[in-house]
């Protein structure tokens, strides 16, 4: 079959005579991809700059038709279109143990279909049956694609840990899918103030077409010069900002934004070995928090729900979103097409 | 009346300061009965923590109520209080969210001792609405430790301990704010407590205390148990509260937490001093750092955690190294504490 890799001496590259995975276990699912997304983490990868074992094959963001399955496996038939979560955890250690898989040791990134096994930008997967979810037919598999970076946003929400939908004042860094997806979820439930930063004037322009209504779209320039003009004002600033630029430069600048008591979630993936200056005192006396957010604990099955309803009520027109779709032949489109910023997500069709 | 106030030479005995008035009709004047001398006082008084020119200080009061102004129903004369300095006016979006100690008309804005006048004098007026009356069971020196206790309830509200029983606990730093978070959390029932204290002398005094599920150890133990465990990514903590204020102490805070790990900072850093945080790090492995500097909202629940301990014996202080001083010796306290002679002084004003 085949399967797009990465190595480190020859970078991205599509593999045609990989074989097909067998059932192993009483509880395994193999899955015929339909569809694959490009996450800015992928991107990463194929710089070198996001660490994989090399010849994983990429391919985290999933949605498949199940193909074969164990003995044991009763939550889905043959046939049946399913989203596919990528990692879980070990079950049996104290990260499991108190609800935080994504950070186990033995699972998390370790076990991550995409990064730490082999993922789904392939013609078949082999997966658990717990890792499968069946989707409505009126779920197109691209928009389950959306599934997988949901189950991770709805983490840095949790960890947010914000206030009050109606009077925190949210900010979002960057308008990619992450902060783009972010800004549409929050839209959705009913978070009123929220602003989101983001540098490029043709990605601002198209989520001001969107028309939310309680949403301020600024640049870094603009947002800065705000900040500067309430330098004296003890109470301007944000309650919550969520990273999802993974730009160690606009984390730093954006600490400024946080208002007394405010939570910085970093969701974005910054390089490895990346840094910022955290003024202490500023951060003790102000009880400022500063948070990572790491892949999904148990949140994929809420994030099939709320694609299902975004889906169902016209939120989720991928072409209106900078969201474009390639045969995985043409893959190397889709990278090239991210990285040059002319879409926000890539999606490779499988079938 | 006598008063120690703080002045840009340093701390002065002011001996004809005014004898307090009402402010309004909820106003109460205290006969101050004691005053525990608290980490930041020195801070104080080397100007690292900012307060009004000719405040008097303390911040960690109790007394007896000396005269109620016409509206005040709740207390009688004579009666005995604990002082709440930094109780919020509940009405304003950070009391809502509970966040009071951003309360703009309360909180750290009204801070008794650092914006108004506090407890080193033989007299303070307060508002009704900041007494908590406390048992003749509970000294007056105690009952003034709820100003610190309730400061340590918050930490473990924005940094909470997951589970008693499992959760790694460090407490940087064994001075009179680590000692009482490591009491408290060992009553508790907290089962896997580690205290880093650098002078041997506080740690034998520790050590001499004979605390179950209690590990004592120096900063260059741990740090070389960190250094040997750098391949093992179940070694660390899940909860490190820094009593310190020490730069490298922080920054070693961060290294020292497992994944999903949050560090509390409650000891007060110094100005214009930054750390430099690993973000990808903190982000892959889901590390948290707050600040926890305050109380909020639970001054009440800390008079009645410091009834609870004192009732259980577990506030015996001749352990502890504690004495008692008037107002007319502030300076020697000062000096007994910088000298660890001992580990905790209460100024009687009224004696």
């Amino acid at each position: 079959m085949k399967a797009i890799k990465y190595n480190k001496t020859r970078g991205l590259y599509m593999e045609h005579n990989v074989s097909i995975p067998e059932i192993v276990n009483s509880n395994n699912v193999i899955l015929k991809m339909l569809a694959a997304g490009i996450c800015g983490t992928d991107l990463s990868v194929s710089k070198g700059s996001f660490p994989v074992p090399d010849d994983t094959t990429l391919g985290h963001e999933l949605c498949g038709v199940v193909h074969k399955i164990g003995s044991k496996v009763k939550n889905v038939t043959v046939g049946q279109r399913v989203a596919i979560r990528p990692t879980k955890g070990c079950n049996s250690c104290y990260f499991c143990d108190t609800n935080i898989p994504n950070v186990c040791p033995k699972g998390g990134i370790i076990k991550d279909r995409g990064f730490g096994l082999d993922g789904g930008m392939a013609q078949y997967i082999l997966v658990d049956d717990v890792d499968v979810h069946q989707i409505p037919d009126d779920l197109t598999s691209s928009q389950a694609v959306l599934i997988e970076p949901l189950s991770c946003l709805l983490n840095a929400w949790k960890i947010s840990n914000v206030a009050s939908k109606d009077h925190s004042k949210v900010l979002i860094l960057g308008g990619g899918i992450g902060g783009f997806h972010l800004l549409n979820y929050l839209d959705f439930i009913e978070v009123k103030n929220l602003t989101i930063c983001q540098r490029s004037e043709d990605r601002r322009k198209r989520i001001e077409k969107l028309g939310y209504k309680n949403v301020t779209v600024v640049s870094d320039v603009s947002l800065q010069e705000e900040y500067l003009k309430h330098s004296e004002d003890e109470l301007w600033g944000f309650d919550n900002i969520i990273d999802c630029t993974g730009n160690p430069d606009a984390i730093q600048t954006a600490y400024n934004y946080l208002r007394p008591g405010g939570r910085f979630v970093i969701y974005g993936c910054c390089p490895a070995n990346t840094f910022i200056k955290v003024p202490i005192q500023d951060l003790t006396f102000k009880e400022k928090h500063i948070s990572g957010s790491f892949l999904q604990p148990y949140t994929y099955g809420a994030a099939v729900e709320n694609i299902v309803k975004l889906a169902r009520s016209g939120r989720l027109k991928l072409s209106n979103y900078g969201v474009q779709e390639y045969s995985i032949d043409d893959y190397k489109s889709g990278f090239a097409d991210l990285e040059s910023r002319k879409i926000i997500k890539g999606i490779l069709l499988i079938d | 009346m006598k008063a120690v106030k703080y002045g840009s030479d340093g701390l002065y005995l002011d001996r004809n300061a005014p004898i307090p008035e009402f402010e309004h009709d909820h106003s109460v004047i205290i006969r101050v009965k004691a005053v525990g001398i608290c980490g930041t006082d020195f801070d104080i008084k080397k100007g690292e923590f900012p307060v009004v020119d000719g405040v008097i200080l303390g911040h960690e009061i109790s007394g007896a109520v000396h005269k109620i102004a016409s509206g005040v129903t709740d207390f009688k004369q004579g009666q005995r209080v604990a002082i709440n300095g930094t109780r919020g006016c509940t009405n304003c979006y950070f009391c809502n969210v509970n966040k009071s100690m951003f309360c703009s008309k309360g909180g750290a804005s009204k801070y008794y001792g650092v914006v108004r006048n506090g407890g080193f004098a033989e007299y303070m007026v307060v508002d009704d609405a900041d007494l908590c009356a406390i048992p003749d069971d509970l000294s007056f020196q105690k009952a003034s430790m709820s100003e610190p206790m309730s400061s340590l309830l918050h930490i473990l509200d924005v940094a909470p301990i997951d589970d008693k029983e499992q959760s790694k606990v460090l407490i940087i730093g064994g001075g009179i704010a680590g000692l009482n978070i490591l009491n408290y959390l060992n009553f508790i029932g907290v089962k896997n407590i580690t205290l880093i204290q650098r002078s041997a002398h506080r740690r034998k005094l520790i050590a001499d205390m004979k605390f179950k599920n209690v590990t004592v150890v120096s900063d260059t133990d741990l740090h070389s148990e960190y250094l040997q465990n750098s391949g093992n990514p179940g070694w660390g903590f899940d909860n490190v509260i820094d009593c310190s204020g020490n730069t490298e102490a922080i920054a070693n805070g961060i290294k020292y937490l497992r994944p999903a790990g949050k560090l509390a900072l409650y000891g007060l850093p110094s100005k214009d001093v930054s750390i430099n945080m690993n973000i990808y790090d903190l982000m892959v492995l889901e590390k948290c750092i707050t600040g926890a500097l305050y109380q909020v909202n639970n001054f009440k629940e800390g008079v009645d955690v410091l009834i609870e301990l004192s009732r259980a014996g577990r506030l015996d202080f001749d352990n502890y190294g504690v004495k008692d001083y008037t107002l007319d010796d502030y300076e020697k306290a000062f000096n007994d504490l910088t000298d660890r002679k001992i580990i905790k002084a209460f100024i009687l004003p009224s004696t």
